[in-house]
């Protein structure tokens, strides 16, 4: 990509994301619709000038419905996948610069952590929840758990780019120098980390808007009436089983080209290896 | 040239790795104050084990190391970390074989030098000055300019010049260049010679030129040691050595070296 | 020329259809949704295990589903005594185990001491069990049985349709069968293969051995997307309980082959729990076990709406346990509830609740509002709370839904009872209330409400019981339907359960498959297994 090009798509993607965030802060007023409201008279409707993306098999506005979804999806998914990366990376930069004991154990707990059963744990989890959460505090905890249970994988890889970095020249250089093993460490070692760490994030953000939708079987994550990005790509799965003429109904993957363009985007704004 | 028959540097080293086979056995060399000394041997001889464990920067947890490292009559083995980094990079420096994976990327030049500075100074203000003659004396720039770029953005030839910079930044004793010169072109490679040279001829810095290039190391020091197996199996001057191999492995070594024209 | 081929093929097809003269031999193909769990006809407590023993089981009386009248089967007659603790059967003549041993009264008897014995746990037995002084067999003579009741008894008669009869002879449960099959191979979590039992009883009119069918395979599937890709392709024969949506997608593709039954005697319903113990604060308590609030609350919801919306039409308001498919038991007095919001609102300010800036408060100015709980992965059950959901906000009343995995979902219902409010559907597999005592009596476990109660609660729990006793014994069928009557009027009364929905009983019969005539009642297009036959049973379907 030559500079002119990746700065112009910078800016797009930024212009994009933008906009989309402020559409989504500003939901109330910019959804034409409430995103619970039912249209009885007109379910699964096509789009019109009316519902600009058509009804759902409630008679719900898709529209309104996916710009509310945006809202809550496009801020909490990165905050649970900050969540899952800060534990991970302390977790990984702990096992990478203690080994002995301290690293095996954290080491062990990222492995174990990767083989639980967490369908179980989940369901447990659900079962010991108040029955009345709003769809807001599941939401929230849903990601909580996500992020909770998401960090060994990323773990795993940055103790493992930490460790690589710990050997390499420039930081037997700059101990060479003279200079402390804390000092290297934050100012040399660390924010050559940030790349690894960086496109753990990144791949973290689309996995939980996917994994907030299939944990919305197991009763947590977005309960109606809310909507979410999870929820309504849920939705395009049944159409897809329904196997009816999908180019009858494409307003139905909206959501998907949504998400698909948001985290193209956000890949673009924050590229997760320096360029050289 | 200052040759003073002081010794600088005693060693008697045996390394090995951990689950690994020796990699240093009885390795022993004497460094005179002021000398020039190339240290030739095959990758895998065990020449980078040896520049990190002169710096007491072999990982303790991989690698056992036996013997002494005397210097300036100080043991330096069993000293304690703080002691071990009064030494590095103020009386004893290193200059690493590949420049640009040895400047860390995501620091401006400007804040390397100077945190090469700081480290051993007690007057931390005084880094811009200091180093500015530093770097004039490699013949880099030293404008703001220049100390704003990002190592990435240096030719391999500045990269090294600037590496070396940092290292001879505080005058050390001796300088470790291991195979300093492996990735540059011809012209590049004689200029950082000249930068060695000169260092020592007007600082009496003694430097320790590891390399596999033995013709390298031959055309500007003032004694080669080749290195076998973890060993040195012979030394003595240049001319000695490189026309009168009394080893078999020096023979081989001398007559890899295509360019060497011993007539 | 291949086209001619065809047509003439087709011609031939037409000609075998016209001609009505049914083929022995063929397999038919279905998918079941899950292993059945117990093959021991006895301990059949899920819908596969319940289809095998169907179609694997011979039994004394036989209900057509069709007609829902009882028919003889291994019991050529049958009659009670005079004070109603005998039941009499005569057993039909030279009946034949499917391995070929003789079939007599002591095989019914052992069927019964096996279904009895209390270490068997069988859920059929539950009816024959609950009766004071217990049910004994007797066997009088080889073809004479009698099973003799501690009290005077009704209708259990009805209860034998899901008795499959056991050998005495034999050591597996399941093998051999009397039936029109038997299991011939199993593959578990795979399928289950249905050999033709070649010494079945019946014969069709002509005097061919019946079943015409060789085998039928179930094929254990899942998902029900998938079902529906193999029927399209030819091969399954037959599809059950289709759900609104799957009707609709394959109506649209393949639109002679499904058929909407008309509504079945399955309910959807919602309830509030009244458990007095149960982990709830006092205030919501107030509300459940108010009368008003659960008419009030009955009234705000849009049943057309449901049926329209969610299951696309193919489903129709309920009036109460009894759908409008059992028309000797529905008490056709009870009106369908109707949305009246007014009258919704004018019950809960009556009861003392105030509706303020669209909020629903009590007495004591608590806001309203509860979480429903559903069973999660359920889409119509979802949709269906979702729609309730906006319904109740339009009385003030906001509610919370909660959908729980199965496991969990019963384990607040049954045992934790943490729970606010539960949408869930009932299957009825008999068309007589005597089959629904567990659920009827206060004392039953399955009275979801407020269950397993040591002495009735309230006075209508206590009308309901002494109603479900005369139900449970009464001689004279019209004293029974009017005690059930007045059950059925108590709990539109007093709403414990406010029901939604019946949905319609939907099915897909492939054309190749003859003389189905596919029935409300399960096992819907399979009622008539031994008559049912191929029209090109040579036909291997691809796989």
């Amino acid at each position: 990509m030559t500079a002119a090009l990746e700065r112009r798509a910078r800016l797009a993607s930024a212009a994009f994301l933008a906009t989309l965030a402020i559409a989504a802060l500003a939901a109330d007023w910019v959804a034409p619709y409430q995103p619970e409201e039912q249209f009885r008279e007109t379910i699964a409707a096509a789009p019109s000038s009316r519902f600009w993306l058509g009804t759902d098999d409630l008679g719900r506005d898709r529209f309104s419905r996916l710009i509310h979804a945006t809202r809550i999806s496009l801020l909490i998914a990165p905050a649970a996948a900050l969540l899952s990366v800060v534990l991970a990376a302390s977790a990984g930069i702990a096992a990478a610069t203690r080994t002995g004991l301290i690293g095996n154990l954290l080491m062990g707990a990222a492995d174990i952590t990767l083989s639980l059963p967490w369908l179980l744990l989940l369901l447990t989890v659900r079962s010991l929840l108040p029955l009345d959460v709003t769809p807001w505090a599941s939401l929230t905890l849903t990601f909580a758990l996500l992020g909770a249970i998401g960090w060994a994988g990323p773990a795993r890889v940055i103790r493992a780019a930490i460790r690589e970095l710990l050997v390499s020249d420039f930081v037997i250089s700059a101990r060479g120098r003279g200079l402390s093993k804390s000092r290297v460490f934050l100012c040399h070692v660390l924010p050559s980390a940030r790349p690894v760490v960086a496109a753990q994030f990144w791949s973290a953000v689309p996995v939980f808007v996917l994994a907030e939708a299939n944990l919305s079987f197991l009763g947590l994550g977005v309960t109606e009436p809310a909507a979410s990005w999870g929820t309504m790509l849920k939705e395009m799965e049944t159409v897809l089983a329904v196997g009816g003429n999908l180019l009858n109904q494409y307003w139905v993957f909206a959501p998907a080209a949504l998400v698909f363009v948001s985290v193209l985007c956000l890949t673009i704004l924050f590229p997760s290896r320096i360029s050289t | 040239m200052s040759r003073s028959g002081e010794p600088l540097l005693e060693l008697r080293l045996s390394v090995d790795y951990r689950g690994g086979s020796g990699v240093l056995q009885t390795f022993e060399l004497t460094i005179a104050e002021g000398e020039l000394i190339g240290l030739a041997g095959q990758s895998g001889s065990g020449k980078s084990t040896l520049a990190l464990a002169i710096l007491g920067l072999l990982d303790e947890r991989r690698a056992r190391i036996e013997g002494s490292i005397r210097f300036r009559q100080q043991e330096l083995l069993g000293l304690g970390e703080r002691q071990w980094r009064s030494i590095r990079g103020r009386r004893i420096a290193l200059v690493f074989q590949s420049a640009v994976s040895s400047l860390t990327p995501t620091m401006r030049l400007g804040d390397q030098i100077r945190e090469a500075w700081q480290a051993h100074s007690n007057h931390p203000a005084e880094w811009r000055m200091e180093t500015a003659s530093t770097l004039g004396a490699v013949g880099l720039p030293t404008d703001d300019s220049f100390l704003r770029l990002f190592p990435r953005e240096l030719s391999v030839g500045m990269a090294q010049r600037f590496l070396a910079a940092m290292a001879v930044l505080h005058k050390p004793d001796l300088l470790i260049a291991d195979e300093p010169t492996s990735a540059l072109d011809v012209i590049t490679q004689s200029e950082l010679l000249k930068l060695f040279q000169s260092l020592n001829s007007q600082h009496g810095t003694a430097i320790l030129f590891i390399t596999h290039d033995i013709a390298v190391a031959a055309s500007f020091c003032h004694r080669i040691a080749i290195l076998h197996d973890g060993a040195i199996v012979e030394s003595g001057a240049p001319a000695t050595v490189l026309t009168n191999p009394r080893e078999e492995y020096t023979k081989r070594l001398v007559s890899a070296v295509p360019q060497w024209n011993l007539g | 020329m291949r086209l001619r081929i065809i047509i003439a093929a087709q011609f031939l097809g037409i000609a075998c259809a016209w001609a009505q003269q049914p083929v022995r031999g063929g397999a038919l193909r279905l998918a079941i949704q899950a292993e059945p769990r117990n093959l021991d006809p006895a301990q059949a407590s899920d819908e596969p295990s319940e289809l095998v023993r169907y179609l694997t089981g011979g039994v004394l009386i036989r209900m057509n589903r069709l007609t829902q009248r009882l028919e003889p089967a291994l019991a050529e007659q049958w009659s009670y005594d005079t004070a109603r603790r005998t039941l009499t059967l005569r057993l039909r003549a030279g009946v034949r185990f499917s391995d070929g041993t003789p079939f007599n009264a002591a095989d019914v008897c052992h069927t019964f001491s096996h279904l009895l014995d209390p270490a068997v746990d069988a859920p059929s037995a539950e009816p024959f069990r609950s009766v004071k002084g217990g049910t004994r067999c007797e066997v009088r003579d080889a073809r004479t049985v009698a099973l003799r009741f501690g009290e005077p008894i009704a209708a259990v008669e009805r209860l034998l349709d899901d008795v499959a009869i056991q050998s005495s002879r034999s050591k597996d449960q399941s093998r051999p069968t009397l039936g029109p099959f038997f299991i011939s191979d199993r593959q578990p979590g795979a399928s289950l293969v249905l050999r033709r039992n070649p010494n079945y009883w019946r014969r069709s009119p002509s005097g061919t051995q019946l079943p015409y069918l060789d085998s039928i395979r179930l094929d254990i599937q899942r998902n029900r997307d998938s079902e529906l890709v193999r029927f399209r392709a030819g091969e399954l024969h037959l599809i059950n309980n289709l759900d609104s949506q799957l009707y609709e997608r394959l109506k649209s593709q393949l639109p002679g082959s499904v058929r909407d039954l008309g509504v079945s005697n399955d309910t959807e319903q919602l309830w509030f729990n009244q458990i007095a113990a149960a982990p709830l604060p006092a205030h919501k308590k107030v509300w459940f076990r108010s009368t008003e609030f659960r008419k009030a609350v009955s009234e705000a919801i849009n049943r057309n709406d449901i049926a329209r919306v969610v299951f696309k039409g193919h489903a129709t308001a309920a009036v109460g346990p009894v759908s409008s498919a059992n028309h000797a038991w529905l008490n056709a007095a009870i009106e369908t509830p109707r949305l009246n919001l007014k009258s919704a609102l004018n019950r809960l300010s009556g009861s003392g609740f105030r509706l303020r800036d669209g909020i629903l408060y009590d007495r004591a100015g608590n806001p309203v509002e509860f979480s429903l709980i559903t069973n999660a992965g359920n889409r119509s059950r979802e949709q269906m709370a979702a729609l309730i959901q906006a319904d109740l906000k339009r009385i003030g009343i906001r509610v919370t839904i909660a959908p729980l995995d199965f496991p969990a979902l019963i384990g607040r219902i049954t045992r934790t009872f943490d729970y606010d409010a539960c949408l869930l559907g009932l299957v009825m597999t008999d068309l007589d209330p005597i089959a629904q005592t567990n659920v009827w009596l206060s004392s039953g476990p399955q009275h979801q409400w407020n269950p397993s109660q040591s002495s009735p609660e309230t006075p209508w729990e206590a009308e309901i019981d002494r109603m479900m006793h005369t139900v449970a014994t009464e001689a004279n069928a019209a004293a029974r339907k009017r005690a059930f009557d007045r059950v059925q009027q108590i709990i539109a009364e007093n709403v414990p359960f406010i029901y939604l929905i019946n949905r319609h009983a939907l099915v897909a019969v492939a054309p190749d498959v003859r003389n189905a005539q596919p029935a409300v009642l399960r096992p819907q297009t399979l009622w008539n297994i031994d008559q049912l036959w191929l029209a090109s049973p040579a036909q291997v379907p691809k796989r």
